[in-house]
């Protein structure tokens, strides 16, 4: 078993080697891909970022035994070109979960229907997220980087990783703690159980 | 739930990918990567080489950059031929093959196993560089009827030791962030040996196999079509070279009077030399010949037995102390072994 660095290393010399890379990672980045910006964009960057990646092999710091940022980052950029459809995906998923197609007796699925309303929630806070913030905030939650991985996919120090996140999540824990409160009005009058 | 939870479930589902189109997209690059000219290699190779040998095991100083320059001249090999002994091994290898391939019968498989070792590096930093040995099984069983449905079983046993207390806790880290990348089983089937929708088996640097009669069996004629195809490419012509030959024999599929013609092609590679005559891999002994790289830093060995002509397999040797690894480490090794059997898993 190689890691990513020896085959990059590999790659470097003998093109044809950098198809491993591809076999190991593809999916991560596919999967990241389509959630934010849907399947058909995460077919046409996941295909760019390996291209891209290819391009640049000379550029990656083969002290790093794991490519998952490098390429991760790579998605991210080649994302920006995709922001119609994230944010009309954002745009609809707020929609859907608009608080008046809540049900109103649902007290047996109250876990879910909270998720529910946090869904719009979360919609319409990505969406209004500066995309530095969204970039930084997705790629911990949704591609399991860590604070080090992303300084490197986004080519930031590490201190600015930690500014962006703590940003974004004190937004997202507002937005979703405002909607607690507007729950506990609708509880007042009896229509959603508390949650202790 | 809080805030990251709720994120973590939201488009949850969006998040699949179907094979489809991985193998679709995984296509148009392997199709990228066949039309990458020599001579952007070359000119990848010549821009890289410092920066590649600097980092080569993530600890080597500039001091070492620099003697690695000086090493460029003094491991330029004089002769335009390998060394007559290993010449001498190399044509006795090839006269043992005589002209016999395994023969199968309809139903069975050609089952060939490689043992890859490779020492895994970790660490982030140039200083906490640790080297970890680990040990990665390829088994492929090829149907009769090479048209039908190979079967690929890939095994990653992990790390077969841990060198010091400091490569286990970066081990454990590692495994930690990424569970199961050097632990794994997966077996992979296809039909005519197209696996992930590639293009099939190939020789000498993607000669189709089924076109393998039209590869010159004359040993000049053969290593210079093999300098053509990998013309450009990698740290030094003579060790694309050998590694060429490696990678081609690897396949177990190729017939005896190639066989043949390529340890006697190896003969002909300038620099090559007989580096360790009892070379012992995964239990079997041969004689290992070997190219030094220009950066004096690594050798890439062939190791055959030149009794029965087999290749046994092949390694990288370290030939210089780093701190996380001597002279003469093995850095990677696969070794080959080539049975008949009558079903595949």
């Amino acid at each position: 078993m190689s890691t990513d660095s020896e085959i990059i290393l590999r790659a470097r010399d003998r093109p044809a080697a950098f198809a491993e890379l591809y076999d190991r990672h593809a999916a991560v980045v596919h999967r990241y891909v389509a959630r934010r910006a849907g399947q058909s964009a995460a077919e046409d960057v996941t295909s760019e970022t390996f291209l891209v990646a290819f391009e640049r092999l000379d550029s990656y710091d083969v002290r790093r035994p794991d490519a998952r940022p490098w390429l991760l980052g790579i998605a991210t950029n080649l994302l920006k070109k995709h922001h119609r459809a994230e944010a009309k995906i954002l745009k609809a998923a707020a929609r859907a979960a608009a608080p008046e197609t809540v049900d109103d007796d649902a007290d047996l699925v109250t876990a879910r229907v909270d998720a529910f309303a946090a869904t719009g929630k979360i919609a319409r806070t990505l969406r209004g997220m500066a995309s530095v913030d969204r970039d930084t905030l997705l790629l911990y939650a949704w591609a399991d980087l860590s604070y080090e991985d992303i300084a490197q996919a986004m080519n930031v120090p590490i201190g600015t990783v930690r500014s962006r996140l703590n940003r974004a999540r004190k937004i997202l824990k507002n937005k979703l703690s405002l909607s607690t409160l507007e729950e506990e009005t609708e509880n007042d009058r009896g229509r959603f159980a508390t949650a202790p | 739930m809080d805030d990251l939870q709720l994120l973590r479930e939201f488009r949850r589902e969006a998040g699949t990918v179907s094979p489809a189109a991985l193998a679709e997209s995984r296509e148009k690059l392997v199709r990228a990567l066949g039309a990458q000219t020599a001579t952007k290699v070359r000119w990848r190779t010549e821009r890289n080489r410092t920066i590649r040998r600097r980092f080569l095991l993530g600890a080597v100083a500039a001091g070492v950059a620099v003697a690695g320059v000086v090493a460029v001249e003094a491991f330029r090999p004089a002769q335009l031929t390998a060394s007559a002994e290993a010449a001498a091994v190399l044509n006795e290898a090839a006269a043992s093959i005589g002209s016999s391939d395994p023969v199968l019968t309809p139903g069975q498989y050609l089952k060939i196993e490689q043992i890859d070792r490779s020492q895994m590096g970790l660490g982030n930093t140039p200083e906490s560089q640790v080297l970890v040995p680990t040990m990665t099984t390829n088994t492929f069983y090829i149907p009769q009827n090479q048209d039908g449905i190979w079967t690929w079983e890939r095994k990653g046993a992990g790390p077969t030791s841990f060198p010091s207390k400091e490569a286990k806790e970066a081990y454990d880290e590692a495994e930690r962030r990424h569970p199961g990348s050097t632990t794994f089983n997966f077996v992979e089937r296809a039909a005519g040996g197209k696996f992930f929708n590639g293009g099939g088996q190939t020789l000498i640097n993607g000669i189709p196999l089924k076109d393998q009669a039209s590869i010159p069996r004359d040993p000049k004629a053969l290593l210079k079509l093999i300098e053509e195809r990998t013309k450009g490419a990698g740290k030094s012509p003579d060790r694309e070279a050998l590694v060429t030959v490696v990678d081609t024999l690897r396949t177990g599929l190729v017939p005896a009077d190639l066989r043949a013609a390529l340890y006697r092609a190896v003969a002909l590679i300038p620099g090559a030399e007989i580096s360790d005559r009892q070379a012992t891999l995964d239990g079997q002994t041969g004689v290992a010949i070997g190219v030094t790289l220009p950066d004096g830093i690594h050798r890439q060995d062939i190791i055959v037995d030149p009794s029965t002509g087999r290749m046994l397999g092949e390694r990288e040797v370290l030939l210089k102390d780093y701190p996380e690894a001597p002279a003469g480490t093995v850095i990677s090794s696969i070794s080959l072994k080539t049975t008949i059997v009558d079903s595949a898993p």
